[in-house]
């Protein structure tokens, strides 16, 4: 059996992962929205 | 505002915005390593997220969590599997492919191991492709009509309509694009749900005093926070584990993942990311899912009663098989036919229980952004089969064998028109057949024992005398594979892809000390590729 509180958490560790990811990648997103793109040849 | 009409507004307009994405990407695409390859230059953050929503398709979500309730833990435990084998990959396996700049699985196979391996793999990446492909188009139906009540046919005519439109017109450009956009959705709605569920429950040690106090019929008597029991034994857990560790690596949907990156670095991070990234996230929350819905006793009864549905369905459909097997007396083909049918009822009545704890959870706005998400897992997993066909008819077959001569301009329009065709053959299969799945079953058992061995030899262990060995194993794991399924019938419940991977590498260590000098045979002369180390990103 596993311990409920090992499951607790591995669950706040799975949520604070996932903001994280998607923190980044709104991140990522808003710094897209500002970049020149290079003309093309 | 109706609930129904909330879940398919939600719906229209994530379609809407799919095609959009599709119709953009499609005028950045110039040549055909823009749209088989997006130009190689994704960087590693979105590697992450389109080798992680290629992942998580229906069986990792909806099926996932059905299983779960039905088994408990160990359910969730062994999709761990999953994501220490993209660990693996990104980490040992991806940077390397990424620097012998390749386009397809099959430049591999030809550069290490020559013509006749070549050819294998593409046969072998074609049917695993091509029957993933049929069996993700009939999940989009399927998962549409148990989740929606829409009608299977019209699913899989407009889902697929809407898969084949953005993969013809975009291809990887636009698959990534949509793969990011289904992420998002993807990983949000689990999160929020899980979360939000936990509380509702009042964390697992209320979860687990409700759960010893309900019925569990339909449940089987596996404990819900152990990892192995009755049901699941230790043996049963950790051979599909390792079948689940084998049985997809470097499928061409996750190989091209990393011959896009911008380079090693992000060939590692972002399919070794993906891998870290699901393994933290991804068990924990369909567990916690799982026991949710099992603790709710208004799911778990409406579940009860679909599952009373279905076992009387099943009981009418076998009926002639069980009547003759009673009159003939055969108590232990009884049992087996008896519980089959048990079993089956079991997976079709827990197949809603995703879109029910959804339902139950959350008002209809959101619940239609997550019925959104369900249908973009199994989108995000069709569309990268689709694009990685049109990649090796293009790449494999047609450059090859047909026009070698054949201009940028030509490749491009031959892997649209692949793609485009490819699409439209699975939605017909996957109309025509509705039980297709179950008959493609097999495409899984057979990439482990026929491809995977070859791959880590090529990359750790590679010598040019030790060619024939290769392919001796490759033809070895194969024939091992249809003997055990077919033949023998899988006996002790071991998996084919896990015995055939097996003698696949037993035959490469008994083949080895017969191969001492370099094989002068034109089929087994390697071909030296375009050099290039991919730049680092």
């Amino acid at each position: 059996m596993i311990s409920t509180g090992l499951l607790t958490i591995l669950h706040a560790l799975s949520v604070l992962a996932a903001a994280a990811v998607l923190l980044a990648l709104g991140i990522d997103f808003v710094r897209g929205l500002f970049r020149r793109e290079p003309p093309q040849s | 505002m109706s609930g129904t009409f909330c879940e398919l507004g939600a719906l229209v307009v994530y379609l809407v915005i799919l095609l959009w994405i599709g119709l953009r990407s499609g005028r950045q695409v110039q040549t055909s390593i823009d749209y088989t390859l997006a130009g190689r230059n994704v960087p590693w953050l979105i590697v992450l997220a389109t080798t992680a929503a290629t992942m998580v398709g229906g069986g990792a979500s909806v099926g996932s969590v059905a299983k779960v309730y039905q088994l408990g833990l160990a359910a969730a435990f062994i999709t761990a599997a999953w994501h220490l084998q993209l660990i693996f990959t990104g980490v040992f396996l991806a940077p390397r492919l990424r620097g012998l700049n390749l386009i397809t699985v099959g430049n591999f196979f030809e550069r290490r191991f020559g013509e006749l391996a070549r050819r294998l793999s593409v046969l072998n990446c074609l049917v695993f492709m091509g029957g993933a492909l049929v069996a993700q188009m009939a999940a989009i139906g399927a998962i549409t009509e148990s989740v929606l009540d829409i009608e299977y046919q019209t699913a899989v005519l407009v889902g697929g309509a809407v898969v084949v439109f953005y993969a013809t017109v975009g291809g990887i450009r636009a698959v990534v694009k949509t793969d990011v956009l289904q992420f998002v959705i993807l990983v949000g709605g689990i999160a929020t749900a899980s979360a939000w569920l936990l509380y509702r429950g009042g964390g697992f040690e209320q979860i687990q005093q409700q759960l010893s106090q309900l019925p569990s019929s339909l449940t089987q008597d596996q404990p819900v926070f152990a990892l192995s029991g009755p049901t699941w034994s230790t043996t049963r857990v950790v051979t599909l584990f390792c079948s689940f560790f084998l049985g997809e690596m470097l499928v061409p949907a996750y190989a091209v993942r990393c011959f896009i990156a911008k380079g090693r670095r992000a060939a590692r991070w972002g399919v070794a990311g993906a891998g870290l990234f699901l393994l933290i996230f991804h068990p924990i929350a369909i567990f916690t899912m799982g026991v949710a819905a099992r603790s709710d006793e208004q799911i778990s009864g409406q579940l009860q009663q679909r599952y009373d549905e279905k076992l009387a369905e099943q009981r009418q459909e076998r009926a002639a098989e069980l009547d003759d097997l009673v009159r003939r007396g055969v108590r232990a083909d009884v049992d087996r036919v008896e519980k089959e049918i048990r079993d089956q009822a079991a997976a079709a009545a827990s197949q809603v229980t995703f879109p029910m704890l959804m339902r139950s959870a959350f008002p209809p706005v959101f619940s239609g952004v997550m019925i959104a998400a369900i249908l973009a897992a199994v989108m995000s997993s069709a569309d990268s089969c689709l694009s990685c066909v049109g990649t090796i008819v293009m790449e494999d077959i047609y450059r090859p064998h047909v026009n070698p001569a054949a201009s940028d301009r030509t490749l491009l329009a031959v892997a649209r028109w692949t793609t485009l065709l490819g699409g439209v053959a699975a939605a017909v299969a996957a109309l025509v057949w509705r039980d297709i799945v179950d008959i493609l079953e097999f495409v899984y058992d057979f990439w482990a024992p026929t491809m995977v061995w070859p791959f880590l030899v090529g990359i750790f262990w590679y010598r040019r005398e030790r060619i024939a060995a290769v392919v001796f194993s490759m033809l070895a794991g194969t024939g091992a594979t249809i003997v055990w399924r077919f033949v023998l019938e899988s006996p002790g419940d071991v998996s084919p892809a896990l015995f055939g991977f097996a003698v696949a590498v037993v035959a490469w260590i008994v083949a080895l000390p017969l191969c001492r000098q370099s094989p002068t045979n034109r089929w087994l002369q390697p071909v030296d590729g375009p050099v290039g180390e991919g730049e680092e990103g």
